[in-house]
């Protein structure tokens, strides 16, 4: 018991170092001194100095070294800076994607669940339409009606994720709505909401939530793929994926731009994966951990 | 069970049409038309093109006609099996379709058969000891293979195998034959292995797990039985998941064949959704939509005859094992 | 050991594949799409010109110095009002299947060219006024118009459709679209689609048999597989990025490495603005937004040097090229200046404005350039600083050809490649604004159009040359886009090939382009 408790905090640290990184990139990477004299002297830096879009043709594709330990891009801005305020971005359209996905999907698996009957059969269908949707066609000719944008990214990715919690969250409000203590609630005068959200969707509703590290790992994936094809969101954010996808005809060359977005890419994902996996350790829920 | 598979089928014809009805749509809402493309296909060419050209061209195609009736005329024809031709091209779609699909048939399948044979021991084997050794270590690399993606996995392979140790080509052709596809398999197998380790473990291990499983092994029943039992009641989420990985078939490996430069049924249909090729769209559509929707029933259909608790049950999914 | 096994068996297949021709007289191309049509009519990419500028000779070619020379056709020759032209092909053009080309030929090329049904959308405009076409004999053919145009002998550079093989049937979803019956030095061998293509020599051509007996199209869509296989000798040729030049440049001279060819072409790159816009409309701020890019800069690292400054509507290599021009200078304080003036202080959140009106506009950019991209990114950090919020949007073509055709982008990147004899009228008569013409900058400029109305009916090149110039000086004046960069090509060559020879159309669209290729005596891939 305790070894597994052991494992989860390990996991949950390993991934909490990601948001973090997120909320203190800004501090960490920035061109302007964390501490200046009056006359404007720099008298303390920023530990990584550079302002992550701050081009400078000059030294583009500078090998890791000197003063830019992981080196420079194609347009000469520091790969470290644009690594670590890519954090931002690519956590910020993970956590995004993957509440949209969950909330949507929880939204209407709970609506199939426990309306039943017609509406059930609707959102069902709905779902196995989705389901059978090529991702590709959702998400080519989704980002061409929208203005491209962070936003509308995560949105895309959401779309094409919220079937599985969808199908969780329907499966547990339907066999929650029947057990006994549901029907006792509903004896002593519950109303239908008060039985709905007291009663049982803290029961359906973890499983699905179970699933959101899973979710996450993939929002982050897709959203690489997306940048791949072209898609996603538009210069200069630059979210490990798209910085990925950007480096990738750099190949063997200057790979000092495409191996740091692309490890820290892996990370993220690789220690989702393990919270989701401690996690759920300690319960037995099969469903949730097919993600 | 005969109402039940009715139900099913109709259900599954109602799926399909809903698919092809909301890619209709996306696809000619959608800014842009084949029309506009063709004129501007040159690049940038500093050439004109006269807008009576155009009308010209989208009457040629039947463009200019409204939605409903269009989408009519090709599910009408459809069903006759004329799928029409390509705006990109002029030929038939059918013919496009069966010179891009046996590629992306062969990869994924020839990928998901290897990660089969190698994820299902590999599941099984650590779920016999769960927490142990090989069961830490299987999942840790099935975590780090999840997490790479594809196309950096794809990239990386090409350029160290092909194009530094040059012991495989660059490129599969009649010339190169067989050999040429070892990457793209290897690098999709290892994608799917992942999954399919995954999923082999925790089934197996929730159903060793499982009251009826210690009846057993109470009983005196050796491993092979375990398994073999294990196996059976973890029938219905296998299904839902072969179900699940179906749509790769089709249209799944874009990513993959681009970095490798094979011409499979992922890149004609990014490509026709570029060019609002609706013809090749709707045809491609609808065959991995057929394809999904067919094995979504028979995986529920295998399901309820392995399990009749489904049958019972009003429309609902496997809902899996364990509590 | 079971992965040695493997790695074994992987050997072992690898060696199976082993290719059956000598080297010699193979040439392995590389396209960076699949062709969709072989029909000379209605290809529109610039990979079915590639392919077909191998298979079909025009009635008149470019040669190097871009001059129209005989092709097909011995002359080609204009009356005196320039309303008619008479076609006298030549005696010994055939078909690959012995048959001749005929005046019949023309006559069906032009019918179909002009046929409304036929979508034969990007040749056409050079026919404009087109009455007919007749055969007078065998070998000679009558082109009449009604109206007479400087730029009418470049229409001739036109391959020809047999007639014969191209009849029955619906040009557009014609068979022949995939089989072309070939006139030129090669006929199409095989068509592996989506792969490769595979040409042989056409014995009945009526020239100088081409050197190699096969050239072989391989499409690889993504450049660094394709710069694998320019090592490894998979294939012989392809486009360069900067970064990849560098690269062979580094290992130049080592034996077998493949050479580096760099060339003028007929474009450039450029910010398109809006000029209807409020805040494009005043020309102070256009001259701004110029001077605010750092051109030589972008020259000097993004495309290793080998780019020249573009100063107006023609390119350097153009003929007519007006050199007296000063590029607008790179210089963010006269540029900031030039914006206070123009109205435009910066406000609060440090973007100007001229009351209401922010200098904030989203620039559309198509998928698919790096550089272009990157230029477009470093825009972006200049105009912020001088307080301009450029949003870059991305858009694929469709979107992006919808959003032009309907002249609703605020601004754009674009790269222009122009013909030989380009039609300036398109792109900058105020009468060719979308969705009638190119002018999607909506520029206007009443001197402008005058002299391009003038150039329509002007025949005497020294003429033309003094027009032209003043017209690149107005536009310059006016700076309606933003020109940018003109961009050297760059081509890595295998060192297989000798006789290479660049022209400002590019390595293959001009005579004898590629079918002059030879390859040395060398043999055997590089290792």
């Amino acid at each position: 018991m305790t070894d597994a408790r052991a494992a989860l905090r390990r996991a949950g640290i390993a991934f909490a170092l990601f948001p973090l990184l997120a909320l203190l990139a800004p501090l960490v990477a920035r061109e302007k001194p964390w501490v200046s004299g009056r006359a404007g002297e720099t008298i303390l830096s920023a530990p990584v100095p550079f302002d992550p879009d701050g081009v400078d043709l000059d030294r583009r594709l500078a090998p890791p070294g000197g003063r830019h330990l992981l080196g420079t891009d194609e347009l000469g801005r520091d790969v470290l800076a644009r690594v670590l305020h890519g954090a931002r971005l690519s956590v910020a359209a993970g956590l995004l994607a993957s509440a949209l996905a969950l909330g949507l999907g929880a939204a209407l698996g709970t609506l199939a669940g426990w309306a039943g009957g017609r509406t059930d059969r609707a959102v069902l269908l709905l779902l196995q339409i989705v389901q059978a949707l090529p991702a590709l066609v959702l998400v080519i000719a989704g980002a061409a009606f929208l203005r491209p944008s962070f936003l509308v990214a995560a949105l895309l990715i959401a779309l094409t994720g919220w079937t599985d919690a969808a199908r969780l969250v329907r499966a547990g409000t339907q066999r929650l709505r029947s057990e006994a203590f549901v029907d006792a609630a509903r004896a002593s005068g519950a109303s239908d909401a008060r039985l709905l959200f007291v009663h049982v969707l803290p029961h359906a509703l973890p499983p699905a939530l179970a699933t959101l590290p899973y979710v996450l790992g993939s929002a982050v994936l897709t959203e690489a793929g997306l940048s791949f094809l072209g898609l996603g969101a538009p210069p200069p954010a630059a979210s490990w994926g798209r910085a990925l996808a950007e480096a990738r005809n750099l190949l063997p060359g200057a790979w000092w731009c495409v191996l740091p977005p692309g490890v820290a890419l892996f990370l993220l994902v690789f220690s989702a994966r393990r919270l989701g996996d401690a996690f759920l350790g300690r319960r037995g829920d099969v469903q949730s951990r097919l993600a | 069970m005969l109402r039940f598979t009715l139900r099913r089928a109709a259900s599954a014809l109602l799926t399909l049409l809903g698919v092809l009805a909301l890619v209709f749509g996306l696809v000619t809402a959608a800014p842009g038309d084949a029309a506009a493309l063709a004129a501007r296909a040159g690049g940038n060419r500093a050439v004109s093109v006269s807008p009576e050209a155009l009308a010209a061209f989208r009457h040629l195609y039947g463009l200019d006609r409204p939605v409903a009736e269009r989408f009519l005329t090709w599910t009408w024809r459809a069903l006759r099996l004329d799928f029409g031709r390509s705006l990109v091209d002029g030929q038939p779609v059918a013919a496009r379709i069966a010179r891009a699909l046996p590629t992306t048939f062969a990869l994924n399948l020839v990928a998901l058969f290897l990660a089969c044979l190698v994820g299902v021991p590999l599941g099984v084997a650590a779920a016999r000891r769960p927490g142990g050794r090989l069961d830490r270590i299987s999942g840790f690399v099935c975590d780090a293979l999840f997490s790479t993606p594809t196309f950096v996995l794809g990239l990386l392979l090409l350029l160290v195998f092909s194009g530094w140790l040059r012991v495989t080509p660059l490129f599969a052709d009649a010339e190169t034959g067989l050999s040429g596809f070892v990457l793209p398999v290897v690098t999709l197998a290892l994608a799917s292995l992942a999954l399919v380790a995954r999923f082999v473990r925790v089934c197996v291990a929730a159903a060793l797990a499982d009251p009826a499983a210690r009846a057993g092994r109470a009983r005196g029943e050796g491993p092979p039985a375990e398994i073999r039992r294990a196996l059976r009641r973890s029938s219905a989420p296998f299904a839902a998941m072969g179900a699940a990985l179906v749509p790769a078939v089709v249209s799944g490996s874009i990513l993959v064949e681009r970095v490798f430069s094979l011409p499979g049924a992922g890149g004609l249909l990014a490509e026709a959704v570029f060019a609002r090729d609706l013809p090749t769209v709707l045809a491609l559509t609808l065959l991995s939509a057929v394809v999904v929707v067919a094995a979504s029933l028979a995986a529920d259909l295998v399901t309820a005859a392995l399990d009749p608790r489904t049958v019972r049950a009003d429309d609902a999914l496997p809902e899996g094992i364990a509590p | 050991m079971k992965k040695l096994a493997l790695l074994a068996a992987a050997i072992l297949l690898s060696a199976c594949g082993v290719r059956g021709k000598s080297q010699d007289s193979v040439v392995r191309r590389r396209l960076e799409g699949e062709p969709k049509t072989l029909n000379p009519i209605l290809a529109t990419t610039d990979f079915e010109q590639i392919v077909l500028a191998l298979l079909e000779r025009n009635l008149l070619d470019y040669d190097e110095k871009l001059n129209l020379v005989p092709g097909l056709a011995e002359e080609v020759e204009g009356s005196p009002d320039h309303l008619v032209y008479t076609i006298r092909l030549r005696k010994d053009a055939r078909w690959e299947d012995g048959t001749p080309v005929t005046s019949a030929d023309v006559v069906f090329t032009l019918t179909t060219l002009l046929d409304p049904k036929a979508p034969a959308l990007t040749r056409r405009a050079l026919f404009d006024g087109f009455v007919k076409a007749e055969a007078v004999d065998a070998r000679t053919a009558r082109v009449v118009f009604k109206s007479a145009a400087a730029g009418r002998r470049d229409a001739f550079n036109l391959p020809l459709l047999s007639a014969a093989a191209w009849a029955g049937g619906d040009v557009a979803t014609h068979l022949r679209n995939r089989n072309p019956l070939a006139n030129g030095p090669y006929r199409l061998g095989s068509w592996e689609a989506g792969r490769t293509l595979t040409l042989v020599r056409n014995t009945q051509y009526f020239g100088e048999k081409p050197a190699p007996e096969q050239v072989i199209f391989r499409v690889v869509p993504e450049t660094a597989p394709a710069f694998a296989a320019l090592g490894t000798g998979d294939i012989d040729e392809m486009r360069l990025t900067a970064a990849q030049k560098k690269e062979l440049d580094a290992r130049a001279g080592t034996a077998g490495v493949p050479r580096v060819v760099t060339f003028d072409e007929l474009s450039y790159i450029y910010f398109g603005w809006n000029n209807r816009l409020p805040v494009f409309a005043d020309r102070r701020v256009r001259r701004a937004l110029t001077m605010l890019v750092d051109r030589e800069s972008i020259g000097r690292n993004l495309y290793g040097g080998l780019a020249k400054l573009a100063n107006g509507p023609l390119p350097p290599a153009h003929w007519a090229w007006n050199a007296s021009l000063a590029p607008w200078p790179y210089d963010p304080r006269a540029a900031e200046a030039l914006l206070d003036e123009a109205g435009f202080r910066k406000g609060p959140d440090g973007i100007r404005r001229a009351g209401k009106v922010r200098l904030a506009f989203a620039l559309s950019l198509g998928m698919g350039s790096d550089i272009q991209r990157q230029i477009v990114e470093l825009a972006q950090q200049s105009y912020r600083k001088a307080g301009i919020d450029m949003a870059i949007q991305p858009l694929e073509w469709a979107a992006f050809a919808a959003k032009m055709d309907a002249g609703e982008c605020e601004a754009w990147a674009a790269a222009l490649n122009l013909d030989p004899n380009p039609d300036l009228a398109v792109s900058w008569h105020s009468g060719q604004v979308p969705p009638t013409g190119l002018n999607s900058a909506f520029y206007r400029n009443p001197e402008v159009d005058a002299l391009l109305d003038r150039l329509k009916t002007t025949f005497d090149r020294e003429a033309t040359r003094t027009l032209l110039a003043r017209v690149q000086a107005l536009i310059h004046e006016d700076e309606p886009v933003t020109f940018l960069n003109v961009p050297l090509t760059k081509w890595g060559i295998s060192s297989r090939l000798t006789n290479v020879r660049t022209s400002p159309y590019g390595l293959f669209l001009f005579w004898p382009g590629a079918a002059g290729w030879r390859t040395s005596a060398t043999t055997g891939p590089i290792s």
